[in-house]
């Protein structure tokens, strides 16, 4: 008795099934789809952010070790100079800086 | 892989989104359970042998369920003062008509009321115990199997189903003795 009537109600359930109507077939089959290439989308991004992650470690690295150069005064200078102009001259500037310095030194010594 | 999961989903999202508008009552919102469940399927799940996915996506499809009525009653909450457009309007779209050419005539006469009362009784049930009937009577999980999908014990779910099959026979007995 139970059984008949658990079948019949399976029956109709099943019955139900292909009785939907076409606009809800097509709706499932785009929710479908759109799950599966969310899938092959959520792998893309993954690799995006991996990629990411490796330019941001680059940059990372890039600063850490361009930074402490980039702190001395004649480094910015050469940071600073057009291209033209050559490491000799930024050495004689320098040159000059310093004996400039040391005369001002000596002269208020004497 | 994709093209198994495919089949895989192809296979079961109808009764899937059936269950889910059983429990809603509502079209998209039955459409957003199914579409949601296979997203969570495919995204989490599909390196999971293929025997593990139909468990697991009863599973998500009973869990998205669960979260709607508690998003529900919340609403409800909050905002049950509101009226309810969003239902009108769903009833009354051009979507919803249904695909007559797919139907033959004796098909219409046989099912047509069947269904509909089946449905209506079917969403009168409390949660639980529609869960367990469609679970254990239509998807045909064993009692262990429709304890994993609801995230109770198996003597719950055997509670659930017989409450369930009483109340059914109770209000459908005549039509489907």
């Amino acid at each position: 008795m139970s059984n008949n009537f658990e079948k019949n109600v399976k029956q109709q359930l099943d019955m139900s099934l292909k009785t939907l109507d076409a606009a809800t077939q097509s709706q499932l089959s785009r929710a479908r789809y759109k799950a599966l290439a969310g899938a092959k989308n959520t792998k893309f991004k993954l690799s995006h952010r991996f990629g990411g992650l490796t330019a941001a470690a680059a940059l990372t690295l890039l600063v850490i070790t361009v930074m402490p150069t980039l702190q001395s005064p004649a480094n910015l200078l050469l940071e600073t100079s057009p291209d033209w102009v050559l490491v000799s001259d930024i050495e004689l500037y320098q040159d000059l800086e310093f004996y400039q310095w040391l005369d001002e030194t000596s002269e208020s010594k004497s | 892989m994709s093209v198994l999961l495919n089949k895989f989903l192809a296979d079961n999202e109808k009764r899937a989104y059936r269950m889910a508008q059983f429990a809603t009552g509502n079209r998209d919102d039955a459409l957003d359970i199914v579409q949601e469940a296979m997203i969570k399927l495919v995204n989490k799940y599909q390196h999971l042998p293929e025997q593990d996915w139909s468990p697991l996506f009863h599973r998500i499809v009973q869990r998205q369920i669960t979260d709607w009525y508690r998003s529900k009653s919340i609403r409800q909450k909050f905002f049950g003062w509101l009226p309810n457009t969003h239902e009108q309007q769903a009833d009354t779209t051009l979507e919803q008509v249904e695909d007559l050419a797919a139907r033959t005539p004796d098909i219409h006469l046989l099912n047509e009321q069947a269904i509909q009362l089946l449905q209506t009784v079917l969403q009168q049930l409390p949660m639980r115990q529609r869960q367990a009937f469609l679970l254990r009577c239509w998807q045909g999980l064993n009692t262990a199997e429709t304890a994993a999908a609801m995230g109770c014990s198996t003597g719950s779910v055997k509670t659930h189903y017989h409450r369930a099959l009483n109340i059914l026979r109770n209000k459908l007995g005549e039509t489907w003795p």
